[in-house]
């Protein structure tokens, strides 16, 4: 009977034999090749990349299904029955709707340092970072002055839930403070500047 | 330079930087491939894979002291997908000098060692690649199984059902080349 112990001794031993290094004219052509290929860019949107098309799907299911929810909540409200308790829906903030610009300086969360602009269009928050690309949020008002928005998938910790924010909006400068934010992407971001709205937005 | 340096300069896009490192560590990313393919010319393409595969794919790399790990984990990548692509191409067959250092190369010990290199050669082709790496990643590396699974990125339970999924046929292997060979007597 051969024991783990023997197996593994005489496995190891086996896998010693073999060549040790690859002919030189292997690594020279790898080197060659490597180089002279692209590099792929996997930043992400917060750190300066295109928005993932992903994330995009993502929002746009989201919205979706915040529209279904809403019509669901509508019927069921017109409906003859028990009173059912008020629920958030998705919905921007009337007051909030419009553009808005802000400068984000470099900071711990490595999102991309420069003129990002803010969005909030009907029951979307629309990032665009200082290269182009794009996020995009639902936005759904849980109290005054207080928004929250839905989960963070483009950020490098993956996906994070929902963040919480309490708005000010006085004169043409948005400020936004995180109440709860697992995205530390997303909360360098809007907490990183005050946000000066667009005219006319 | 160290190699933290280099990796640092190469993955900002060095190309002197990433010359450097890729010849520091092709031996390493070869005799990987190799232990798993059982090939040079399978282990060399594995190796080329993984060293593109590592300038393209270095903006990814966040963390510089997981480099080594990561590099593992480009050539056990790299030679899964070799074994698939070739899968149906006969395995060249290479004559390795074996090692027996001072012992006496007539003695048991150098036949037994022929025996255990038939019986796991033909064992370990039995073997999946993912099966083939944890072995070779575990006993010719020498990586603990948590450290295989982050390498991998797959859960340590994996790693070690997999580890032993792989070892029990190796060793199921060595039992029957151990056996002796009884001989049939003809009328």
């Amino acid at each position: 009977m051969t024991s783990e112990h023997d197996t593994a001794r005489r496995v190891a031993r086996w896998l010693e034999e073999g060549p040790l290094e690859p002919p030189d004219a292997a690594v020279r052509a790898a080197i060659r090749l490597a180089v002279a290929s692209p590099r792929r860019s996997r930043r992400l949107p917060w750190q300066g990349g295109a928005a993932r098309r992903l994330t995009s799907l993502l929002a746009t299911a989201a919205v979706a299904a915040a529209v279904v929810i809403g019509v669901v909540a509508f019927a069921s409200r017109t409906s003859v029955g028990p009173a059912a308790a008020p629920t958030p829906t998705a919905s921007a903030a009337p007051a909030l709707t419009g553009s808005y610009t802000g400068t984000v300086a470099p900071n711990s969360a490595s999102t991309e340092p420069g003129a990002w602009r803010l969005a909030f269009i009907s029951v979307e928050l629309l990032y665009t970072n200082p290269s182009g690309g794009t996020i995009t949020q639902i936005v759904t008002v849980v109290g005054p002055n207080e928004i929250s928005l839905s989960p963070d998938t483009a950020c490098a910790q993956g996906t994070v839930g929902p963040g919480d924010y309490h708005w000010t909006l006085t004169g043409t400068t948005l400020k936004l403070d995180a109440l709860n934010d697992p995205s530390p992407c997303r909360k360098a971001v809007l907490t990183g500047t005050t946000w000066t709205r667009q005219p006319g937005s | 330079m160290t190699q933290l340096q280099l990796v640092e300069l190469a993955r900002s896009g060095d190309q002197p930087a990433f010359e450097a490192l890729a010849r520091s560590i092709a031996g390493r990313l070869y005799r990987v491939a190799h232990r798993i393919l059982r090939d040079p010319y399978q282990a060399e393409d594995a190796m080329q894979q993984a060293l593109i595969a590592m300038w393209q794919d270095f903006s990814t790399l966040r963390d510089l002291d997981r480099f080594e790990s990561w590099t593992y984990r480009l050539v056990v990548n790299a030679a899964t997908s070799v074994a698939r692509r070739d899968r149906r191409r006969q395995a060249s067959v290479t004559l390795v000098p074996l090692d027996i250092g001072d012992e006496d190369p007539t003695g048991a010990d150098a036949s037994q060692a022929l025996a255990d290199r038939d019986a796991l050669d033909r064992a370990f082709q039995r073997l999946s690649p993912e099966h083939r790496a944890v072995v070779v990643l575990r006993y010719f590396v020498g990586l603990p199984i948590e450290e295989i699974g982050r390498t991998l990125d797959i859960p340590a339970g994996t790693v070690a059902s997999r580890l032993h999924h792989a070892m029990r046929g190796l060793r199921a292997a060595l039992e029957a080349a151990d056996r002796p060979v009884v001989g049939v007597r003809t009328a």
